[in-house]
């Protein structure tokens, strides 16, 4: 059984959700709800650099919502 | 003399070898209402056995070299014993007669039986030997009795045409016509050539979605269920078929192998597949064993859509009906795959065409119905029986009844059914849809897949807003019940409501050195009262805790606070620590002593709750690269997980804190008591010892606590009694020990034995299968359960589609308990923690690397790390699976296996540990204790016995650090060879093994022999001592010695040599 988030050869793209949260994701399955490519379909290891360079703050969009006092809940 | 065909002499050997009789009985049963004439049926009988030869052939042997006898026409007519008895009685008998073996050199393979019930009920019992006839064979039998009865009721001899041929006859020119297998221009050579290229790198062994890990040696148990083909997806079937110049045969066997792909069993498939042999016309009326078997290497890699595979199936068939005529047993000696008694060689599955009953035969006074018997046997692990039926008149589909025949040893009949009902499913799809690749067609039924998506997920968590932070909800218990105990050390306590003072203090303390919110704090502590008034401390600062280990190379620490990016250190030793203050940059260290004041300072109530969905801690796992990363858990997480419902009923009221804090066991330790109100009994500072520990249980009257699966095992071991003074104990981290959780099970009546997993980027714990008391453990592996409280696990296949119960997948968690990610990692944190295409939208799924399967009962069973299974001359194996067997042994504490590379490629390494009190054991009664549980292949080639196993830091055994195992070292002293034979076979073993001196009582198997060196071994002895051994007479005898004594008992022994062909001059030969 091969994983497919660890073939080096296959072909990614990079999602993100609303809370800004990243995930690398197999070209090949559909994009599940609540996510939105923003990056590729491209190598793995550009995917992760892209991720590198722009998922900057960890933290859960809503956290940093809601700590800068425009918390939406 | 008269040789045997080539698929007897497989027959004779294996039936010589002990097999049971069931296995290669061919019964039928013929039901007869009327009036019936014993008599007629007596000489019909004898006529019968008169007309073919095979039916009156023995097969005695001459020194190992078997042939065929005939006996004379007349001569040999089965006894017909006449028994009254009850239908119910007649079912017994039945079965008793099927088992009854044959004595094949001094009977015929032909027995008959009357069961009688009245005078008007009959019922005739045949059963053919193998050896003797096919399915087909049973068919002409039939047919030619009721012509002989219908004749001798009327006083006429029997109306037939004469058969030009007999099975002997067909014996002669088949070995005539496929020559000497060593001359390369022969028939035999040539095809033996053809099939070593096809069947070249097939994997040993198919991993099928079983209930049971294989014995190591077959039962042949089996047992059958039936599904139907309707007559609708016949017809699309024939359709498909034709236009793909198919038959619809070809086409079940595709949709078998793409099945078999999608359960898990990979995509290089052997498929045995019996072919009928009956090339001649002269033959279609002949008793006798034409039936044989080839294999068809179905590939389903690539992903093909139903359409290409049915072309390869097609190919594939059709090149190997080319190639049908070699034997499958000089397949099997060229191919040489690793042989073992556990299961069938080449191939493990067979798809059989089957032509069903039809009406009865026709005998005068008599209503006739044909049974088919069935023997509780099964030859293979599975074998789906095709049989389609088309309308007698019209010839139109009218379905196809399908028979899954299965061993028992490894399915259980729900299993079995559910298989076949996937396949009537995935056909239907595949039928629908033909261009749709296999990976995509859906082998779960929809309510099935609403179960598994959905029905397994834990209980409805307990709603959270986002105020309900970990140090919230302790300073809710501590108002609730200031007075009560929540802490208790060694030599001093702590209530709750001084706990929540002195947090405050140090809350305020990391406020005046700095400290804000998102901040991360350092904690390098003793287990104490204040190390806990410290995290909280930590927790109302709004920061998170960042727990190091004291144990850990202080470079370590300081690359963890580093990469923290903490600028405060608590910490309670009394040396400053250059390396890791640098590391903190400008900031500071913060010492909280015993007299720290706790008095509730104008601050405290300034301090909002904080957010729930804000950092609590950063525990540092070792990553598999080496860089050691930060797993980030949120207060939610943590809340989630002590207002789970599983922790209320009062086992864990009290409970140890023991674990290093550095290591997530903390976390359940901790906030699971002090969130609901319950004592944290904290165990002394430094590493413990497991007396101190046991007697610390029973003294503080401690309800819950989790232990490594290490630990675990060795209380199990030696401190029973204090496990029994417990309420709840876990264990996890790493597969459970069956002997050891039944151990504890059974010797602690009022203790729930509990199975927990959990990584640590989850938050401790994530399923648990509690086993309480009274209840119990499953065979085979302890499950790991069901998902906590707004927890979900999937078991995922390669396209992240769910697989079915039974087949193995990774484990994936989604829900409650998913950490934030790993801290300053978000490359790393994106590959791990992924989109989740299930759950509500935009949620993560956090991916184990842990293979894992639902079992039938609805339990999650771990399976080993993904990258940890290891494939050894193609075969899988798990080493998990052999350290449970091994340290099931009573004299075993502990076992570990890992894989060395040995002279002969990779090879098996056990280590074990004896268990306290007894002595050590030897290697070669371990060697029999695994060989008795597990199959050959999976028996380790060394095992090495240490005083103790090398741990990681969070006690864990560390494989990585196991010693090279000690060479294969015979366990009895050195018995030089006495005999010319013993000195040969001495010889041989050294040339084989690499290793010398082989003394004649050393076991081949701990001189670092194998299945496949043994059959080498078994060959070189051939061609050097020009004597056969069985492989299974080997494997029970691997000493020189009695290899020796095996030898001079069958001296002319060679019963794979070819018998000379002897030509029988009164008969012509089938072209």
């Amino acid at each position: 059984m091969s994983n497919p988030f660890e073939n080096d050869q296959a072909s990614y793209t990079v999602l993100r959700n609303e809370q800004l949260q990243h995930s690398l994701w197999p070209a090949a399955q559909p994009v599940p709800a609540g996510w939105t490519p923003v990056h590729g379909p491209d190598g793995r290891q550009n995917c992760l650099d892209y991720v590198e360079r722009n998922w900057t703050d960890m933290r859960p969009a809503s956290l940093v919502a809601a700590l800068s006092g425009n918390a939406p809940r | 003399m008269i040789p045997l065909s080539h698929a007897q002499q497989r027959l004779w050997f294996l039936g010589r070898d002990g097999a049971d009789g069931a296995q290669y009985s061919i019964p039928v049963g013929l039901s007869l209402r009327g009036t019936l004439d014993h008599d007629a049926l007596r000489g019909a009988l004898a006529d019968v056995t008169d007309r073919h030869e095979a039916l009156r052939t023995l097969f005695p042997d001459d020194g190992g070299r078997p042939r065929q006898e005939v006996l004379p026409a007349g001569t040999a007519a089965p006894d017909l014993p006449v028994v009254p008895c009850t239908r119910e009685e007649r079912e017994r008998l039945i079965a008793a007669a099927v088992r009854r073996p044959f004595d094949l050199a001094n009977e015929i393979p032909l027995r008959a039986q009357l069961f009688t019930q009245g005078d008007e009920d009959h019922y005739l019992l045949i059963v053919l030997h193998h050896i003797a006839g096919d399915g087909r064979s049973l068919d002409i039998l039939v047919r030619d009795l009721a012509a002989a009865y219908t004749a001798r009721i009327r006083h006429q001899d029997p109306l037939w045409p004469e058969l030009t041929l007999q099975y002997p006859d067909f014996a002669i020119w088949q070995r005539e016509l496929l020559g000497d297998a060593a001359d390369p221009q022969s028939l035999h050579a040539r095809q033996l050539a053809h099939w070593t290229r096809t069947l070249e790198g097939l994997p040993g062994e198919l991993e099928l979605p079983a209930d049971r890990p294989r014995p190591p040696v077959a039962s042949h148990r089996g047992a059958v269920v039936t599904a139907l083909l309707d007559p609708t997806l016949h017809t699309a079937l024939a359709n498909l078929a034709r236009a793909r110049r198919a038959t619809p045969f070809m086409a079940v066997q595709a949709a078998f192998a793409a099945l078999l792909t999608r359960l898990g069993a990979g995509t290089d498939l052997p498929l045995g597949c019996p072919v009928d042999g009956r090339d001649d016309e002269a033959l279609n009326d002949v008793v006798g064993l034409f039936v044989h078997t080839l294999v068809v290497r179905a590939d389903t890699s690539g992903d093909p859509t139903f359409e290409e595979l049915l072309d390869r199936v097609r190919d594939a068939v059709l090149d190997a009906h080319v190639h049908q005529d070699v034997p499958f047993e000089s397949l099997v000696e060229r191919l040489n795959p690793a042989r073992s008694p556990s299961r069938h060689p080449l191939f493990q599955v067979a798809v059989a065409g089957q032509r069903g009953e039809g009406p009865g035969p026709e005998l005068p006074g008599l209503r006739t119905e044909v049974e088919a018997i069935r023997t509780g046997t099964a030859k293979f692990d599975l074998t789906l029986e095709v049989d389609e039926r088309r309308d007698p008149v019209t010839g139109d589909p009218a379905g196809i009844r399908l028979a899954l025949e299965y061993a028992g040893d490894l399915f259980d009949e729900a299993t079995a059914q559910a298989l076949l009902d996937r396949l009537v499913r995935l056909t239907a799809e595949a039928l629908r849809e033909p261009a749709t690749p296999l990976a995509a067609l859906d082998v779960l039924a929809p309510e099935e897949r609403a179960e598994l998506l959905e029905g397994r997920a834990g209980g409805r968590p307990q709603p959270q807003d986002s105020r309900a932070t970990v140090h919230a909800l302790f300073s809710e218990r501590a108002a609730e019940h200031p007075r009560r105990t929540a802490v208790v050390c060694t030599d001093r306590q702590a209530t709750y409501g001084e706990l929540d003072l002195l947090s405050d203090a140090v809350a305020d303390r990391l406020e005046d050195l700095g400290v804000r919110p998102g901040d991360a704090v350092a904690v390098l502590m003793e287990r104490s009262v204040e190390l806990i008034a410290a995290c909280l401390g930590v927790l109302k600062a709004g920061a998170a805790y960042l727990p190091l280990d004291a144990r850990a190379p202080r470079a370590r620490s300081a690359a963890v606070v580093a990469g923290a990016g903490a600028t405060v250190l608590i910490t309670d030793s009394p040396q400053s620590d250059g390396a890791l203050v640098e590391a903190l940059g400008a900031g500071r260290v913060l010492r909280p002593g015993p007299g720290t004041e706790a008095v509730r300072s104008a601050r405290t109530a300034a301090r909002g709750p904080g957010h729930a969905d804000a950092l609590a801690y950063v525990m540092y796992t070792s990553g598999s690269t080496g860089t050691p990363k930060g797993v980030a858990v949120a207060h939610r997480e943590v809340v989630a997980l002590a207002r789970d419902g599983r922790w209320r009923g009062g086992a864990h009221e009290r409970v140890l804190f023991r674990s290093p804090h550095a290591f997530d066991a903390s976390t359940y330790e901790l906030w699971v008591p002090l969130l609901n109100g319950g004592l944290v009994v904290v165990a002394p500072p430094g590493d413990l010892d497991v007396a101190e520990l046991a007697r610390l249980i029973a003294d503080r009257k401690v309800t819950g606590t989790f232990l490594t699966a290490t630990l675990f095992n060795v209380l199990a071991d030696a401190h029973l009694p204090e496990l029994a003074s417990l309420r709840e104990v876990m264990t996890g981290g790493e597969a459970a020990s069956p002997p050891m959780v039944r151990r504890v099970r059974e010797a602690c009546p009022d203790t729930t034995v509990t199975n927990a997993y959990g990584p640590t980027e989850t938050t401790t714990f994530s399923a648990t299968f509690p086993l309480p008391p009274g209840s119990r453990v499953p065979a085979g592996r302890i499950p790991i359960g069901r998902p906590l409280d707004g927890t979900r696990l999937y078991v995922l296949d390669d396209r992240l589609a769910p697989v079915p119960p039974g087949v193995p997948g990774e484990l994936y968690i989604a829900g409650s308990g998913l950490a934030q990610g790993y801290l300053g990692r978000p490359g790393l944190t994106a590959e791990r923690f992924v989109a989740c295409p299930y759950g509500p939208a935009g949620e993560r799924m956090y991916r184990t690397g842990d293979r894992a399967r639902w079992n039938a009962a609805g339990q999650v069973e771990y399976l080993g790390r993904a990258d940890r299974q290891v494939k050894i001359r193609g075969l899988r194996i798990e080493p998990g699976e052999i350290e449970n067997v091994l340290a099931a042994h009573p004299a075993v504490g502990q076992a570990a296996v890992t894989v060395v590379s040995g002279p002969a490629g990779p090879a098996l390494a056990g280590y074990a540990v004896p268990a306290e009190g007894a002595g050590a054991p030897s290697a070669a009664a371990l060697r029999e204790h695994l060989a008795a549980a597990l199959p050959d292949y999976m028996v380790p080639h060394t095992l090495t016995l240490l005083d103790r196993f090398p741990v990681t830091p969070n006690g864990k055994i560390d494989t990585a650090a196991l010693p090279a195992p000690a060479p294969a070292a015979p366990d009895r002293a050195h018995v030089a060879p006495r005999t010319e034979t013993e000195r040969a076979l001495c010889a041989v073993w050294e040339a084989v093994l690499g290793h010398e001196p082989v003394g004649i009582r050393d076991n081949f198997f701990d001189l670092g022999g194998h299945s496949l060196l043994a059959t080498r071994l078994l060959a070189e002895i051939r061609s050097a001592l020009g004597a056969t051994v069985g492989i299974r007479t080997f494997f029970a005898k691997p000493t020189v010695e009695e290899l020796a004594g095996a030898l001079a008992a069958s001296a002319a022994g060679t019963p794979a040599d070819e018998p000379a062909v002897i030509r029988r001059p009164r008969r012509s030969h089938p072209a």
